[in-house]
């Protein structure tokens, strides 16, 4: 008997396909198909602090998970937005377009928030916001493809606001950058103050990210005859103004008070001795006690040999969200990606910050502001202590749509 | 009317730190005709370098002294290898020296990124001059006297040099007629390179001074070039009496409108720019045929 030449072939052909096809499938059991989330942060520039300890807590969510949701593995593709809405436009179409990820989380500035927020819609890809605080995000601009993960200014200013009122603060001066996040931070702060009983004599704004010196806005708020002044203010800007607010002696004359920015622990090393005893309110600090802070800050110690900041927690808390969501989707982007959002919205976990609940335009509820106090610790350290707790305000309305 | 007063103070000493940035970069120009955009990479290289020393030897002092050395040295070195070798073979046009040294200006702030990390640093003010001085009601921080005295101090050294020493003469000699001076026997691109290292080190110089009331971080010296060569082009290119009343009239301007005018603030400066390129396009105090 001969056998053909060709049918050899025609039987190799045939095993060699059945083996590609039954090693196909013993992969496809093994290895189920990975979930890409595109990170987008501004890593290099004035927010590369907070975004180092954003990236830091976000990874430190997701190892908690193992790196799977349900068996499969999730992966993390980065990218730069540069705080500048047409860089962030272009990277978040390369995520869509060449790295095909099933989400998008991160986004730092407000500005490159309102820019992405749109092109979400467009594409119908699930955008999870870790900061981009401006109240429009989940008002104005607010979608089914959007949730955020930590809280909008008014939640955490209007609530700063009426508490200082409470607190028999009658007059302030408020000062801060003049861009759409510092308008929406002391905004919040000057509703809450006002429905209280207190007033604001003097609005003041410096250009963003150009002024150098404050020495004419410190004089005005000094002889302005408030109590306090209320200051939003973050990285180089916020050593600035505490720096020269001190050098003017207005320490004892009129305090400033701020929120976590103004006397984030990056900037310890700057302030020296100037953030002894000042006082700001947080949305967290590394003391609170409970089983969910603890636990992360120990976890966040032991990975990066550091303690966590506010920027880490949030960005922990925006990892731990889209996690849960996946584990109870079964570890699969559903078909109907508003969906992924949808299951996020009811989602209800134990935060270090507190208990994290969203609201129905999908943005996270502030459950409590603490107020803190940065003291001396017994090692000689600063600590922060906290003085006092309140619960977040609600969210600006302005979303018109219904999801 | 007091309130008034010590505004009008805060501005002169806004004007003083800004002087001292601006006169460096006039005497370049007026001198070389180098429009250099890296001025405020000689700004941070000095803050830095002055750190490092304060933070080695706990002194303020000594950094204000060793700081500048280091933009002195590579502004000379930049000078000598760089662009004196591109003029020589005519690739120094304005656009040409503006792309290099605005290249310059971002690869040292990324340079210094690398290095140090984007933390925010800062030089503690001197003890002899941590108080404050009872004035018009108001406590004024003594550090800020000092540095409205550096400022004067400074001017009035380099009129005096400029006028009166023969190293001022041959520099106001170079500007008037280079290749007289270069017949007379004066190596002029030694003497390019020791102004250009001298007007770096006088940057590095104001990144210390004003350390400690402001912060040293790695675009420190990306914003503060605009304003610089605000002053320079009202005060007249190559003018330095002219900066220095530039200086004043910016800092002022800057400090009033955000005293009493906020919204203005950012407008106010480029706006008196603006008026000044129409009508005295030489600026307001450039004199024809007397630079440097």
């Amino acid at each position: 008997m001969v056998v053909s030449f060709e049918g050899c072939t025609r039987i190799g052909l045939a095993v060699a396909i059945g083996i590609a096809t039954l090693s196909n499938v013993t992969v496809y059991a093994q290895e189920k198909r990975a979930i890409k989330i595109g990170l987008m942060l501004p890593y290099k520039g004035v927010y590369a602090l907070p975004t180092e300890s954003i990236d830091r807590g976000f990874q430190l969510a997701l190892e908690e998970f193992g790196n799977k949701a349900n068996g499969h593995p999730v992966e993390i593709v980065r990218a730069d937005d540069e705080l500048t809405p047409n860089v962030g436009v272009q990277k978040f179409n390369k995520f869509v377009q060449s790295d095909k990820v099933d989400l998008v989380a991160g986004v730092v500035g407000s500005n490159v928030g309102i820019a992405i927020s749109e092109l979400a819609d467009k594409n119908k890809m699930p955008m999870v916001f870790v900061n981009a605080f401006a109240d429009e995000i989940t008002g104005k601009f607010c979608s089914p493809y959007i949730a955020r993960t930590s809280f909008s200014a008014n939640a955490f200013e209007y609530a700063s606001g009426k508490y200082w009122a409470s607190k028999g603060i009658k007059t302030a001066v408020t000062m801060g950058p003049d861009y759409s996040a510092g308008r929406a931070f002391i905004g919040g702060f000057r509703r809450g103050f006002e429905d209280n009983g207190g007033k604001v004599i003097e609005e003041l704004w410096t250009p963003f990210q150009k002024t150098k010196d404050y020495s004419a806005a410190l004089t005005q708020a000094a002889n302005s005859g408030a109590q306090i002044i209320y200051a939003f203010y973050a990285g180089a800007e916020a050593i600035q103004v505490v720096k020269q607010h001190a050098d003017f002696g207005l320490r004892s004359k009129i305090p400033l008070i701020g929120d976590h920015w103004v006397y984030d622990e990056a900037l310890w090393p700057a302030l020296g001795d100037l953030a002894l005893n000042a006082q700001h309110v947080a949305t967290h600090y590394p003391g609170i006690q409970s089983e969910a802070n603890e636990k992360f800050v120990k976890a966040y110690a032991a990975r990066y040999k550091q303690t966590p900041d506010v920027s880490a927690e949030l960005g922990y808390d925006n990892g731990k969200a889209i996690m849960l969501t996946l584990e109870s989707l079964g570890g699969q982007m559903p078909e109907d990606r508003t969906k992924f959002i949808s299951t996020m919205r009811d989602l209800t976990f134990d935060a270090p910050r507190g208990k994290i609940k969203f609201n129905a335009q999908n943005s996270a509820l502030l459950e409590k502001v603490y107020v803190i106090e940065i003291v001396k610790g017994p090692d000689g350290t600063l600590q922060r202590k906290s003085l006092d707790e309140f619960p977040g305000a609600g969210d600006l309305p302005g979303c018109t749509k219904s999801f | 009317m007091q309130i008034f007063l010590i505004q009008l103070l805060n501005g002169v000493q806004l004007s003083m730190l800004v002087f001292l940035l601006a006169v460096g970069l006039t005497l370049i120009f007026g001198l070389m005709n180098i429009l250099n955009l890296a001025h405020g990479a000689f700004f941070t290289m000095g803050a830095y370098f002055g750190l490092v020393v304060a933070n080695k030897t706990g002194s303020f002092w000594l950094a204000l002294l060793i700081g500048p050395l280091l933009p002195f040295v590579a502004g000379m070195l930049l000078q000598f290898f760089v662009l004196q070798p591109l003029a020589q073979r005519g690739r120094s046009t304005h656009l040409d020296l503006a792309l290099l040294t605005f290249g310059l200006l971002f690869a040292t702030a990324g340079a210094v990124e690398y290095i140090y990390g984007s933390a925010f640093h800062s030089i503690g003010t001197p003890d002899l001059l941590k108080g404050r001085v009872a004035l018009l009601g108001i406590e004024f921080p003594l550090y800020r006297l000092f540095i409205i005295a550096v400022g004067i101090a400074i001017a009035a050294a380099l009129v005096l040099v400029i006028d009166r020493t023969l190293v001022g003469a041959t520099l106001r000699a170079g500007v008037d007629n280079r290749e007289m001076v270069t017949a007379l026997g004066i190596n002029i691109n030694v003497l390019f390179a020791l102004v250009f290292g001298f007007g770096s080190a006088l940057a590095g110089f104001a990144g210390i001074v004003s350390a400690p009331i402001m912060s040293i971080y790695s675009n420190m010296g990306i914003g503060i070039v605009v304003t610089t060569f605000v002053v320079v082009v009202v005060g007249g290119l190559g003018n330095l009496k002219g900066s220095f009343y530039a200086a004043l009239i910016v800092g002022v301007t800057d400090t009033l409108a955000q005293a009493y005018l906020p919204e203005a603030e950012l407008f106010a400066i480029y706006a008196m720019l603006i008026a000044v390129m129409i009508f005295r396009p030489q600026g307001l105090f450039g004199a024809a045929g007397r630079v440097a």
